[in-house]
């Protein structure tokens, strides 16, 4: 009787999932990892702070294995919401995923973007606090001479000046944060390593301050003043370009956790961090477990898992956070 | 200037490319089969996606949410177009039927570059990408770009040209931006600048894939 015989990497496209199980019978994987062998994380941090417009406050590029993300954010005003009285803020994500094909989100980019957003909602890493806008107050200068400058005051840096000044405007704002992922090669599930991009991008974030135009003379007492009519009614809050009084923007670093997956394939092998399609097919039913080293930050479950399996999943996971840098 | 090719696995080529501030990847899918009717040869297209907060020279362009996934824009329509149309005389298509050949472009980062100098890099990153993914090619193009320097004028135009070094310096690409007058002296004059420029692109890229 003729037997069939394949290379390994024909094999493995013709018929992934023996070429899975043989993988498995002989304890290894794929991808050559171990089964509770995580991929190295490679982080660069601020590389893509280089625009000149809209400002990227923060950003990131995380490598691991062989995908890439590069993570930027960007910051906004509105004006608060008193009817929302969480204490902390989220960051609105936009994940693309490259794949050669142009058009609508994916239900994947679309899934990743929202669950990034509850987490970092849910795991109180922003306060809100810190997003609050207290703005200077521009001041021009004349000096009578007709050669003008102009100064900004604020109330931490210049706190004598800008007690005199008009300052009742444009103070029930706050900034809103925004990001943008690009993950090129997806070879597996994508949450732990956007997740990470986008925790680093934030750590990595300075925000600018902002300020409000000052119509009147720095001489004129401002409290004096009867008439407000002459105020500049396009009250807008600027962004000020100067980098050296950026402030960095205070996490609660103590809830940052680190996303860890899991997947199991054949009811029964529990592996870390998908890898390829083969894997990606064969397991039904998956984990996500993001935790810091003493706290359990998230956990999502589908498909039926062991609850030993469970337990050993976010014994790793735990463990990771651990020993992360 | 810093190259890497090979970066994408998904993609069937890919190419890095930074060149002081400026980022460029791109990636080339294909051969891929299309679906429906015959066609005797492939189909060749070129997206180029600037990342939201790259704000130097689609600035005046972009006027959508820097967050969001906007189609292309103005900008990105005509970096496309230029890219399609310099490659396109060095593909083989005919011998690629019933499929398509697509490359994506994106730019990461950009501070300094100025439209022509950052479309060049595309051209030149495509043309590394294009080898890269073992697609049959004629030659592979490398552009160059000049400034036309006007002495009594402050306003100074730019010119960009795409070559095929090796098919006797065949232009396969060309464009001028800026309002300046242009007689048959200074084109002759800024070409050879492009082309000399091309060249040295061209023996960078030579060095860079041959070791």
């Amino acid at each position: 009787m003729l037997q069939l015989s394949f290379l390994p990497d024909v094999l493995a496209r013709v018929a992934p999932d023996i070429s899975l199980d043989r993988h498995i019978a002989e304890g290894l994987r794929p991808c050559l990892r171990e089964f509770y062998e995580f991929k190295p994380l490679k982080t660069t941090l601020g590389a893509l702070n280089t625009s000149d417009g809209i400002p990227v406050v923060g950003s990131s590029i995380v490598k691991s294995g062989s995908t890439t993300v590069f993570c930027g954010i960007s910051v906004g005003t509105v004006e608060r919401d008193t009817t929302n009285t969480s204490k902390y803020a989220s960051i609105y994500p936009v994940v693309e995923v490259s794949r050669g094909r142009s058009g609508a989100p994916t239900d994947e980019e679309m899934i990743l973007s929202e669950s990034l957003y509850e987490l970092v909602l849910h795991s109180r890493i922003i306060p809100r606090e810190s997003l609050r806008v207290t703005p200077g107050v521009a001041v021009i200068n004349d000096r009578g001479t007709g050669h003008q400058s102009v100064l900004i005051y604020y109330p931490d840096i210049n706190p004598d000046e800008y007690e005199i000044l008009d300052k009742q405007r444009m103070v029930n704002h706050e900034m809103v944060l925004t990001a943008h992922l690009k993950v090129l090669s997806r070879d597996g599930p994508l949450f732990d390593i956007c997740h990470k991009a986008l925790v680093e991008a934030l750590l990595n974030v300075r925000l600018p301050r902002m300020y409000i135009n000052d119509t009147v003379d720095i001489r004129v007492p401002v409290r004096s003043r009867g008439n407000f009519g002459h105020l500049n009614s396009q009250q807008q809050l600027n962004i000020d370009a100067n980098a050296e009084i950026l402030k960095p923007l205070e996490l609660e670093t103590a809830n940052i956790g680190l996303s860890s997956s899991f997947g199991v394939v054949n009811q029964s092998v529990l592996l870390a961090q998908l890898e390829g399609d083969a894997e990606e097919t064969a397991a039904t039913s998956r984990m996500n477990i993001i935790t810091t080293k003493d706290k359990l930050q998230g956990f999502s479950l589908s498909g039926n898992i062991d609850r030993n399996m469970i337990k050993k999943a976010i014994e790793l996971s735990q463990l990771r956070a651990e020993l992360a840098p | 200037m810093f190259l890497k090719t090979g970066l994408v696995d998904t993609a069937s080529g890919s190419a890095y490319v930074e060149a002081d501030d400026c980022i460029v990847q791109v990636s080339v899918y294909g051969p891929r089969p299309i679906r429906g009717s015959f066609i005797e040869k492939a189909s060749f297209s070129v997206e180029c996606k600037f990342l939201p907060y790259v704000t130097k020279v689609a600035a005046e362009h972009q006027n959508t949410n820097p967050n969001g996934k906007p189609g292309m824009n103005s900008i990105e329509q005509r970096i496309s177009t230029y890219v399609e149309t310099a490659l396109l005389p060095c593909l083989l298509l005919e011998n690629y039927p019933k499929s398509t050949i697509d490359i994506y472009v994106t730019v990461i980062a950009n501070k300094s570059a100025s439209l022509l100098e950052l479309t060049n890099w595309i051209v030149n990153c495509s043309s590394l990408a294009l080898v890269d993914s073992a697609i049959e090619i004629k030659d592979i193009v490398t552009g160059g770009v000049a400034t036309i320097e006007d002495e009594n004028d402050s306003k100074n135009s730019q010119c960009l040209a795409s070559f095929m070094n090796l098919r006797n310096n065949e232009i396969v690409g060309f464009w001028i931006d800026g309002g300046q007058e242009l007689n048959e002296k200074v084109l002759t004059k800024t070409l050879e600048t492009c082309q000399e420029r091309a060249q040295v692109v061209r023996r960078n890229f030579n060095g860079f894939l041959t070791t």
